[in-house]
């Protein structure tokens, strides 16, 4: 076999031989006149060790590539294992937040159902007047949990729609202890937390002497005003043309509140 | 059949799925370019492909006619791929970027780019395979290289040379290159080294002598690391360098 070309330098496999035997070392098996040239040619053996670096490389590679092959399996069950913890805390969480929310849940319903009941009962009687009628819910201690979604979002239940017009607010209901009245006015109608029929005629009057303009506010449990009018007088007639629920109307100056009270529509 | 032997099946039969089948090939010589500064990322596509055209073209009928299987195909194949890319690189004109002492010396390894460390690990594979040269001397020269470097020397250094014969000048080198020595010269260094090379040589040799061969040594690596045409520009300190970080990574292993 010649390893050398006409030039007197070594052929790819002369070369190529040195180089794996590099990598062997098993010298006993490189051709003499390889080992030789090597000796003396700088430019061949530059090579050989250029053709040496990048088995070397290549060997890496090859390694690096069969440790992935090994740590394959591996990693697809670790990725798999990750999923489930994933879903498991996610279940978790979701399970938490639900029992964790369940309080404020039960107590809307509290709320709502004696008013949903008497929504149902309301179809088998004739409409009434009713004086004085104390709610039915337990007053709620906080009003802002029943406004956040605890579950996914289903689709409204009107009776629960209808019901909930009828939650007294917690921030009026305690204004009404203390404003019901004016320093120099005295209510005469409606009478607090009357009940009314929709569309009937409400009237409201006062009996006392104020100067000052006058505005009458109505807003629903929610605190959305619904009907404001500045009064000529202390009496006025309110056609309810508003749908049912539970009521605040005000009574105020420029200045001042001056009178609070509940009303109801049924 | 073996790997090979299938290899050189395609060769004959089937050189598209050869092809195919050293892609990577061809890839890791085009990267180990690219470590030497020859060429740019930007450019693997379009070289690749030239290469590629040029095998399909003529140079796999070329390996069919000159490849004599005294290796294996994919070594001769691997230097038939590199050969065309160093065509290309003088074609084009392409200089080297040196691997000096600046990114030997002052360059810690996390702030090496991976470009720079692979053009390090071709240095020390090249390294490697000179120092693998030396044979049977191999180890008297990397035992004397460290020295040459002032590399702290451990048990596995003298294992090698340890015997009731040897006890007397391995106690001296356990004395004096266990610790830090870098304040000793070279010839103080080799005139300790020398006394345990000369019970096993059967020589009276001193330690300047020693020293002498080691420096030759050293020019020879040199040499061989710059290559021709060059590919480094390495001068002693760069070496002691690269040789620090070969012995490091050695140990490591």
């Amino acid at each position: 076999m010649d390893y050398l070309t006409k030039d007197g330098h070594l052929t790819e496999e002369g070369i190529a031989l040195y180089a794996e035997t590099l990598q062997s070392e098993n010298w006993t098996a490189l051709a003499k006149e390889v080992g030789l040239h090597i000796e003396d040619c700088s430019v061949c053996h530059g090579e050989a060790l250029a053709l040496y670096a990048l088995l070397s490389e290549m060997d890496k590679a090859s390694e690096e590539k069969e440790v992935d092959n090994k740590t394959g399996g591996k990693l697809v069950q670790m990725k798999v294992l990750r999923w489930v913890m994933v879903a498991v805390l996610a279940g978790l969480s979701f399970y938490f937040y639900r029992y964790l929310d369940r309080p404020n849940a039960q107590d809307s319903i509290q709320q709502d159902q004696p008013i949903a009941n008497e929504e149902v009962n309301k179809e088998d009687v004739t409409p009434i007047v009713k004086e004085e009628k104390e709610p039915t819910t337990p007053k709620k201690e906080n009003t802002e949990p029943s406004s956040i979604p605890t579950t996914p979002a289903s689709k409204p239940d009107n009776r629960d729609l209808y019901a909930s017009n009828f939650v007294p607010s917690e921030q009026m209901e305690a204004l009404l202890t203390d404003a019901v009245r004016g320093d120099d006015l005295e209510l005469i109608s409606p009478q607090q937390k009357a009940i009314f029929q929709v569309q009937e005629n409400i009237l409201f009057e006062w009996a006392g002497t104020i100067e000052e303009a006058l505005f009458l506010q109505i807003e629903n449990n929610k605190g959305e005003k619904v009907y404001q009018t500045a009064l000529s007088s202390l009496q006025f007639d309110f056609q309810a043309d508003l749908p049912p629920g539970l009521y605040y109307w005000r009574l105020e100056s420029e200045e001042d509140l001056l009178m609070l009270g509940r009303l109801e529509l049924e | 059949m073996t790997q090979n032997e299938k290899e050189c099946d395609w060769l004959v039969h089937d050189p598209s799925r050869l092809l195919t089948h050293y892609q990577p090939v061809v890839e890791i010589v085009f990267r180990q370019f690219m470590a030497r500064g020859f060429f740019q990322k930007e450019e693997k596509e379009e070289l690749v492909q030239e290469v590629n055209l040029q095998l399909l073209e003529k140079k796999l009928a070329s390996i069919r006619t000159h490849f004599k299987g005294t290796v294996l195909l994919k070594t001769y194949f691997s230097k038939v791929v590199y050969n065309s890319f160093q065509e290309i690189a003088r074609h084009r004109s392409r200089q080297p970027d040196f691997v000096g002492e600046e990114t030997l010396l002052h360059t810690a390894d996390s702030q090496l780019s991976p470009i720079q460390q692979l053009a390090i690990r071709d240095e020390m594979h090249r390294l490697e395979g000179i120092l693998k040269g030396f044979q049977r001397k191999r180890h008297k020269a990397e035992f004397n290289l460290k020295l040459f470097v002032r590399f702290l020397l451990i048990e596995a250094d003298i294992q090698f040379y340890n015997s009731p014969k040897t006890a007397q000048p391995i106690e001296l080198i356990r004395q004096h290159f266990f610790q830090a020595y870098d304040t000793l010269s070279d010839k103080e260094v080799y005139a300790i080294a020398v006394q345990l090379y000369n019970i096993i040589e059967q020589k009276n040799n001193d330690g300047d002598s020693l020293r002498r061969w080691i420096d030759g040594v050293s020019r020879r690596i040199i040499e061989l690391l710059n290559g021709t045409p060059p590919v480094s520009a390495h001068t002693v300190e760069s070496l002691k360098a690269l040789l620090q970080l070969y012995f490091t990574r050695k140990e490591e292993t």
